[in-house]
């Protein structure tokens, strides 16, 4: 699966260059992710490019966001499609995670 | 107690007034019959009054006479003096409503009998004034606890009695109303939707209304309940004919409305729309009405056999009857036909026949609603003498069964595949031809679609890879309907984990995504171990 990582400041922007995050993707996408979540306090995904995401994309991004918090960090989420966001509202996954606009609205909220 | 004493003679009047005192009573005095009359009209006014006869203004009696002409005060009793003893002297006096009267001169004894009579009298009869309001307030709070009752009883009735016509039936438009004519009523009716083909719809009226009647009306509906699912059970799960289910009600409840003295009327009405046919159980009731657009004609529909509660030893026997697309029947209760005009005429079933023939073709609420407006015109009154009930089930235009598109996919059991099956969906949402999704009901089909495939290439084959999963989509004018089948294991959803909304736990979430998602869906084990989701989603009505 296809994301690049930039640093800006604190944290690492990771933008997923994907059109799905499925069930069958999804392990990959969590291994593929696990180096920078060891390796980073602070992640933000841009979700920009994805136009679906079932119940195991939505199980991987929580996982990614336990490790994360298991190390004191923290992990957000820019740029979700309409229909992107409505998988987790559905899931009632917007509740607990981090949902912000764009990337700039996410690391103005990481820095405060 | 107070005592006015009127006389212009100022010794009798001191003598009077003296004596009383000393017996202890509050005096008033006048000269007159005019301050005499001020007197009794003021606050707190003297409740026995001694009136002489003869005064300047007013004479005493003539105070009398105005005193009993007064209605909404107390009491005053009134003895008149007088010094002429004649017979027409006294019926002038009680004519005026006098209660008592003395001869002058007279003596203090004489005086005090006659005061203390009067006193008795008035006393007997605060008694029994109180009483009377205290019977009066016992009977008003009784009437409201009594009209609290009704209304809770409609309320119930409303709520939790009468079954509400189901919403989203394939094929079919049910509407129904009841008005009863005293708040509670002894009409009912139920629906009970037995698959996506085939559905019953119950129309009674009990004779008799309130509560008791309401009362037989919800027994009535409860024997049939429990008749319908003890005759599933003893036959393995099929269906029992609407003969066999009115069979069992009567056999339990017959006897009981008998010892009653009363009985109910029934239709018992199944609607099955792959045979395109009506099997109806008349036990007494108004004929159906059945209306047919392709003939513009209305025909009625009506059994021989008798009430609920007439006799013991009636086999009910069900009648069929076809029909086509776009059909309604409208069922009623006595309530519409025998309503009655200020002259005396009733509302008819002709009358009735002929409304339906005009509106057949307009939503089955609104019919009821103008049936119900012609009732009302008729008997110019709102309220009506008897209950009045009507159900109307109209058969959708378009022919049901067949899909107005049908496509299908194989697949293989790898998780690879959910990118073809959601393609494949979306395919036949912009394929355009019958319902339309928007975009959001479009990607909630998707996702309850990549779900249900999801869990069955990881579950029901044991993980397995290149078993075959079929996934078919049916386009209806309002719905379309997505099957993916497999002959893997079944799926229980009764054993899936709900999902946990803090967090702690990634799974749980297909099942519980998949019934936010769709209108229905159903785990159906066919034939040869075939094992299908059925998944429905219906075109928005917002």
């Amino acid at each position: 699966m296809d994301m690049s990582v930039e640093q800006k400041g604190d944290v690492a922007v990771v933008s997923v260059r994907a059109d799905h995050l499925d069930a069958s993707v999804s392990e990959e996408f969590k291994r593929e992710l696990a180096p920078v979540l060891e390796e980073h306090q602070f992640v933000l995904l841009d979700m920009g490019q994805l136009r679906f995401v079932d119940s195991a994309g939505l199980g991987a991004i929580l996982s990614c966001l336990r490790k994360v918090s298991g190390n004191g960090g923290d992990l957000k989420l820019c740029n979700l499609a309409k229909p992107v966001r409505a998988s987790f509202e559905i899931a009632r996954m917007h509740r607990i995670m981090d949902i912000l606009g764009t990337e700039e609205d996410a690391l103005r909220a990481f820095s405060r | 107690m107070k005592v006015l004493v009127a006389d212009d003679d100022a010794i009798t009047r001191r003598m009077v007034e003296g004596v009383l005192r000393r017996w202890g009573y509050d005096v008033v005095v006048a000269e007159d019959g005019d301050q005499a009359w001020a007197s009794l009209q003021g606050d707190d006014a003297p409740q026995m009054a001694i009136l002489d006869w003869q005064m300047p203004g007013l004479d005493g009696v003539e105070v009398c006479r105005r005193l009993r002409a007064q209605t909404g005060r107390p009491y005053v009793y009134v003895v008149v003096l007088t010094s002429r003893d004649t017979s027409q002297d006294l019926a002038q006096g009680a004519e005026a409503g006098a209660d008592d009267y003395l001869v002058k001169p007279f003596d203090p004894p004489r005086l005090k009998m006659r005061v203390r009579a009067g006193l008795r009298i008035l006393q007997l009869q605060a008694e029994l004034m109180k009483s009377v309001e205290n019977y009066k307030r016992a009977d008003a709070e009784l009437e409201q606890a009594r009209v609290r009752e009704v209304e809770t009883g409609a309320r119930i009735q409303q709520t939790l009695l009468l079954g509400q016509p189901p919403p989203g039936l394939f094929g079919a438009r049910i509407a129904a109303i009841t008005s009863p004519s005293q708040m509670i009523d002894g009409d009912f009716y139920d629906f009970f939707v037995h698959n996506e083909s085939c559905f019953d719809v119950i129309v009674g009226d009990v004779m008799g209304k309130g509560i008791p009647g309401a009362l037989i009306g919800a027994a009535v509906k409860s024997h049939l309940q429990r008749a319908l699912s003890q005759l599933i059970y003893s036959d393995r799960g099929s269906l029992p004919e609407p003969e066999d289910i009115i069979a069992v009600v009567h056999s339990d409840v017959t006897k009981e409305l008998i010892k009653l003295e009363t009985f109910a009327t029934l239709c018992y009405a199944r609607f099955d729309r792959a045979k395109m046919k009506l099997t109806l159980v008349d036990c007494g009731h108004t004929a159906t009405i059945h209306w047919q657009p392709s003939k513009d004609a209305t025909r009625l529909l009506q059994g021989d056999n008798v009430p609920l509660g007439f006799i013991e030893t009636e086999t009910y026997k069900q009648i069929e009857q076809s029909f086509e697309p776009g059909d309604l029947f409208f069922f009623y209760s006595d309530g519409v036909t025998e309503a009655m005009s200020s002259t005396g005429e009733m509302f008819g079933v002709d009358r009735l026949r002929e409304l339906i023939r005009r509106g057949g073709l307009i939503e089955p609420h609104k019919l009821i609603e103008r049936v119900r407006a012609a009732v009302v015109a008729f008997t110019q009154s709102e309220t009506f003498a008897d209950d009045l009930t009507c159900v109307a089930v109209k058969m959708d235009e378009v022919p049901w069964g067949a899909p107005l598109v049908h496509a299908e996919i194989i697949v293989t059991s790898e998780l690879n595949q959910l990118q073809k099956i959601r393609s494949f969906v979306s395919e036949a949402v912009e394929r355009g031809e019958g319902a339309e999704l928007d975009d959001e009901a479009h990607y909630q089909l998707l996702l309850a679609v990549n779900e249900a495939a999801s869990n069955i290439v990881r579950h029901a084959h044991g993980g397995r890879s290149g078993e075959t999963i079929v996934v078919s989509s049916d386009l209806f004018t309002d719905r379309i309907v997505i099957r993916l089948s497999h002959h893997g294991q079944p799926f229980d959803p009764a054993t899936a984990k709900p999902p946990s909304f803090d967090g702690t736990r990634e799974g749980g979430f297909g099942v519980y995504m998949i019934e936010q998602c769709v209108d229905e869906v159903q785990y159906l084990s066919e034939a040869d171990g075939k094992n299908t989701i059925r998944l429905v989603k219906r075109e928005s009505t917002r």
